[in-house]
């Protein structure tokens, strides 16, 4: 699987590039009233207001780093609504690679979604399946994520 | 903008037993140059993990707030060539290759529209005489003509080949900027014309491949 790497805390992700829509740079969020501390806020992207969720606070990892690798990953979100984006903040956005998934299957102990544990090299990586996360989370975004914000 | 550099220029491995310093490392039997290590490539990434610059974050919201930008999608690509003396262009998306002009052999009884057979590098195509199905003007041969050239064309499964008399190069065409044929020409191409632009002041119509293809195939059959 090629897949986009990135970090959340200390853990490793990997994400099938098939999934993302697109990468950005992290903008200025406007914050959601009521939502979760998770729910990072809402940005515009072309023209359609986008949730985003930092994965550092969902996952209790603290808050994002202000890094230029920490970067906004797009994903079409829910699946039926193909103009619907929801952005996933992590940091170190900054490699793609090819990861055996073979191994894949015995699925380890781990944070809140962050997907099942693959051995690499010395370290772990964690990957995520987005719609399973955000099937998981999009009910208690306080509306943020199931529907998109409007206004 | 202040960045601290996050690697320390004299004591990186590179420096000291890579490519820039006595090349002991043993990472370099496997990877030949430090570029390709992963050691290298981990220091580049962390060049990243220093503060956005201050005015980073409102310059991205302002760029992708704003709707993406459509001009790129109106613009045409096409293959500019020259038949006897009417400029005229193909979509680039039918372009298989421009190659050096060959004779082609002749087909026995066959001829008009079918100017033979070419062999290009093992392969046969069918040669056409575009210049007769669009009705343009023979062109006599100039002394110190322009390279003449041969176009591949293919579109879905069918494939020919034709000889222009000069090839410009691929432009990028606005596709607002065609204008509809002017209705007193009367020659066989104005059907076959999606439309006119202009290039450096010459018209050069703008070939409808869909269509070309379709009369090739009728009328060589």
């Amino acid at each position: 699987m090629l897949a986009l790497m990135f970090q959340v805390g200390r853990d490793t992700v990997a994400v099938d590039v098939r999934r993302v829509r697109e990468v950005v740079p992290r903008v200025q969020l406007s914050l959601v009233t009521g939502a979760p501390a998770w729910l990072a806020g809402v940005f515009v992207y072309r023209g359609h207001v986008v949730p985003v969720v930092d994965l550092h606070r969902l996952t209790g990892a603290g808050e994002c780093p202000p890094h230029l690798s920490s970067r906004i990953i797009l994903f079409p979100w829910p699946a039926d609504a193909p103009d619907s984006l929801v952005g996933l903040l992590a940091t170190q956005v900054a490699e793609i690679r090819e990861v055996p998934t073979d191994a894949l299957g015995a699925v380890g102990p781990g944070h809140l979604g962050l997907g099942p544990a693959l051995p690499d090299g010395h370290g772990i990586i964690r990957v995520l399946n987005p719609e399973a996360l955000l099937a998981q989370i999009a009910s208690g975004s306080g509306g943020a994520i199931a529907a998109g914000v409007h206004g | 903008m202040n960045m601290a550099l996050p690697v320390a220029a004299n004591d990186v491995c590179w420096n000291r037993i890579g490519v820039r310093g006595d090349r002991t490392c043993p990472e370099l039997e496997k990877v030949t140059h430090c570029h390709n290590c992963p050691v290298f490539a981990a220091a580049g990434r962390r060049f990243l993990d220093v503060p956005s610059p201050p005015d980073y974050l409102d310059e991205w919201t302002v760029r992708l707030s704003d709707a993406e930008e459509r001009a790129a999608s109106d613009q045409l690509s096409v293959l500019v060539f020259r038949l006897g003396d009417e400029w005229l262009a193909l979509p680039v998306g039918v372009l298989v290759e421009v190659t050096r002009p060959r004779s082609p052999h002749r087909i026995p009884h066959r001829g008009g529209l079918l100017a033979g057979l070419v062999n290009i590098r093992g392969e046969l195509h069918l040669c056409v005489r575009l210049d007769l199905l669009l009705g343009v003007a023979a062109h006599e041969h100039r002394s110190g003509d322009p390279s003449p050239r041969l176009i591949v064309v293919r579109r879905d499964t069918e494939g020919w080949a034709f000889a222009a008399d000069e090839v410009d190069q691929v432009h990028r065409v606005p596709g607002h900027s065609l204008t509809p044929p002017a209705p007193t020409l009367t020659r066989a191409h104005t059907k076959l014309t999606r439309g006119v632009f202009r290039l450096d002041k010459r018209p050069v119509g703008l070939l409808d491949d869909a269509r070309v293809f379709q009369t090739v195939r009728e009328r060589i059959r």
